[in-house]
């Protein structure tokens, strides 16, 4: 399979990056990538010919799927983020570096494995 | 030997667990009112879920990603989105046909109303998920499944025309007293019977639970090329069941009790209980697979972490999905609607829903950043291809003759 | 090559939606027929239901079948006698012979419900099966008379 580790590889960020499932350091999924957040850049700003090229800096999840789909832009305060320093592979999918339950990104799944999954019975206990 | 016994516990699961209510149903009604002169379908049906079950399962193999992740990434997110939406209501449609199909099947034990059946049916489905294990759920299912062979003993013991029976199946054309559009019509019922979508996502997801390597790859072709015609030939054994014996009497069938009579007629009590216990068995196997299924395709598009061998707090959202959505079958069940209705429907749907399924596995079998060189090889995309172009024609045609024969009435 | 997918998957959505939403209109509006074809579906129904009868009611004198699988085949039966007995009813005739034959096809199907009662009254111990097989044809001989192509227009 693809595990090429180069460094200064080019990548495509629409076909590699956008929509690539996000795993964490134990392989456990954590979301999909729904959007990107750019910084260099502005919305219809002319862009200088000799200015430094737009970093990526995170990984956007949350209801930024909705709006990638349907239009709009949700506020940054209400971004889900996680960072870009965080990434530790790409491949078919995005590997992290650190575990999944540290991050913001991941909210949704401990409120509902706290709240609702982790008080029926057997529910953190593996399949027998 | 050790070896011998799982290849055959494989294929006796695929055959146990290739029949499901929709076929149970559509088989039996089509048999009841045309003989079997639509056998030809199954068998169209049978290759072409092999080829298609193989690819997904090669696919998620090699690249070591389900069908619904590989969907969105490489359709995009409103494409994928489209076919989640359509993909997952349709699974939910075939979810409450078999719960249904499970509470029939209990009426038929204890003539206790299905109704009442049908939240125990539900409870039953989640304890599976919650609790057992993948394999142990598929092994038991799938052997209790296999007593369903008991149509094909029957129609033996029913020694009938064989010529005739050969003739209905050969013959060129519809029978008399059907029109052209309703024999269509059933053709694709029983072409979506067969193909169900959720099969796929089953499987591919499957193979992912079971971290299988290039190795299994041959296991689980030997499991499909054996087990899935032989299971198809179970179907056509339902249909000939009901073609000896309801077709003479003029029966239709509407009813899971008319599709076991004739086994009772062929074989007394004892055959009757097998037929019972399969069909109970392959409905409670089918809601299972449909019930993962459903959590598996809106997992794998949303990025949640997923699986059956993942304990449920580390996999939250998915077993909350199945939750809900066993709660949805129930509650569309309680409305009093009939459960075989719902199965016609399903299976109807189902054939509309197959070009989403499918395409997406022919386009990934071929990319080479997924598979690297086990991409597909010629023979098996001209048989993909083929197969698309048969599928296409099943969607488009599944609607109109769905409204022209009122739903095959 | 992205944009396209892009382009051609934006219009997917709302294809779907149009042919979904046809489809289930169309469905529910092709429960309008006329009376011709409402009788024949009728008299099919309960044809098909009488003869269901009869089989689970042999196979129940034989003894080759559950006690359980009989009542949920009558049952069954019952309801689809029941279902076809209200279609009738409810269709407007559009002249006199539609207007006799309705009336003739509610007394036939009447038959099969009384039969098929008499078979479900019988496995719950009121009665017996001896006095069912009569009747059922009783009921299986007006509706072939209905049936008949001089019976319904």
């Amino acid at each position: 399979m693809n595990d090429r580790r180069a460094i200064g590889r080019a990548l495509d960020a629409h076909l590699h990056l956008l929509d690539r499932q996000v795993l964490d350091r134990d392989d456990v999924p954590v979301t999909t990538v729904d959007d990107l957040e750019l910084v260099g850049i502005e919305l219809g700003a002319a862009i200088d010919r000799d200015a430094a090229p737009p970093r990526v800096t995170a990984i956007l999840t949350g209801s930024d799927l909705a709006t990638r789909i349907f239009g709009g832009r949700p506020p940054p305060s209400r971004r889900v983020r996680i960072p870009w320093e965080l990434v530790a592979e790409i491949g078919t999918a995005i590997r992290l570096g650190v575990a999944g339950d540290t991050l913001d990104a991941t909210w949704a799944e401990r409120w509902v494995s706290d709240h609702i999954i982790g008080r029926i019975p057997g529910g953190r206990h593996d399949p027998e | 030997m050790k070896r011998l016994f799982s290849v055959a516990l494989g294929i006796l699961t695929a055959i146990g667990g290739f029949v499901d209510i929709g076929d149970l149903v559509t088989n039996a009604v089509v048999g009841s009112r045309f003989g079997l002169g639509l056998a030809w379908v199954v068998l169209v049906g049978v290759v072409g879920i092999c080829v298609f079950a193989q690819m997904s399962g090669r696919v998620a193999a090699v690249s070591g990603r389900a069908t619904f992740e590989i969907i969105r990434e490489r359709l995009g997110p409103r494409a994928g989105l489209a076919n989640l939406g359509a993909s997952f209501l349709i699974n939910l449609l075939t979810l409450t046909a078999e719960i249904g199909g499970v509470a029939l099947a209990l009426q038929l034990a204890t003539s206790v109303d299905p109704l009442l059946w049908m939240p125990v049916a539900a409870f039953g489905v989640w304890i599976a998920v919650w609790r057992a294990r993948f394999r142990l759920l598929e092994n038991v299912t799938g052997l209790l499944g296999l007593t369903l062979i008991v149509f094909a003993v029957a129609l033996f013991m029913l020694a009938p025309d064989w010529n005739a029976l050969a003739g209905q199946a050969l013959q060129r054309g519809t029978p008399q007293d059907e029109p052209v559009a309703t024999y269509w019509f059933f053709a694709v019922a029983l072409f979506g019977a067969a193909m169900t979508p959720y099969e796929v996502f089953f499987f591919s997801s499957g193979a992912i639970e079971e971290r299988w390597t290039e190795k299994d790859l041959a296991t689980s072709r030997l499991n499909v090329l054996v087990g899935f015609p032989l299971g198809g030939l179970l179907s056509i054994a339902i249909a000939g069941c009901a073609a000896v014996v309801l077709l003479p009497a003029s029966i239709d069938v509407t009813s899971l009790s008319q599709v076991v009579l004739p086994v009772a007629d062929a074989g007394g009590k004892v055959a009757l209980a097998f037929a019972i216990v399969g069909i109970l068995a392959a409905t409670f196997g089918a809601a299972l697979e449909t019930t993962l299924s459903s959590g598996y395709t809106l997992a794998q598009y949303f990025g949640w972490s997923w699986g059956k061998f993942r304990r449920p707090a580390k996999a939250a959202r998915f077993h909350l999905s199945m939750i809900i959505c066993l709660f949805v079958a129930v509650a569309i069940l309680a409305t009093g609607v009939d459960p075989i209705v719902v199965t016609e429907f399903s299976v109807v749907f189902s054939a509309v829903a197959l070009p989403l399924t499918y395409l997406p596995i022919l386009i990934i079998a071929n990319d080479r950043e997924y598979m690297g060189d086990r991409v597909n090889g010629r023979g098996m995309n001209a048989i993909g291809t083929v197969y698309l172009v048969i599928i296409l024609i099943a969607a488009i045609a599944a609607i109109p003759l769905l409204i022209i024969t009122g739903g095959g009435a | 090559m992205s944009r396209s997918r892009r382009a051609s998957a934006r219009e997917r959505p709302h294809a779907a939606v149009i042919v979904v939403t046809f489809a289930v209109a169309a469905s529910l509006l092709t429960a309008c027929t006329n009376p011709g074809a409402e009788f024949d579906r009728a008299v099919e129904q309960g044809s098909t239901a009488v003869e269901t009868a009869r089989l689970a009611v042999a196979l129940e004198r034989d003894g080759r079948t559950f006690a359980s699988t009989t009542t949920t085949a009558l049952e069954d039966a019952r309801r689809e006698l029941v279902d076809a007995a209200s279609a009738v009813a409810e269709t407007d005739a559009e002249s006199p012979s539609d207007a006799a034959l309705r009336a003739d096809l509610l007394d036939a199907l009447a038959l099969g419900v009384t039969a098929v009662n008499e078979a479900l009254d019988a496995m719950a111990g009121i009665g017996t099966l001896d006095a069912v097989e009569p009747a059922l044809d009783e009921a299986e001989e007006a509706l072939d008379a209905l049936g008949a192509p001089g019976g319904t227009r």
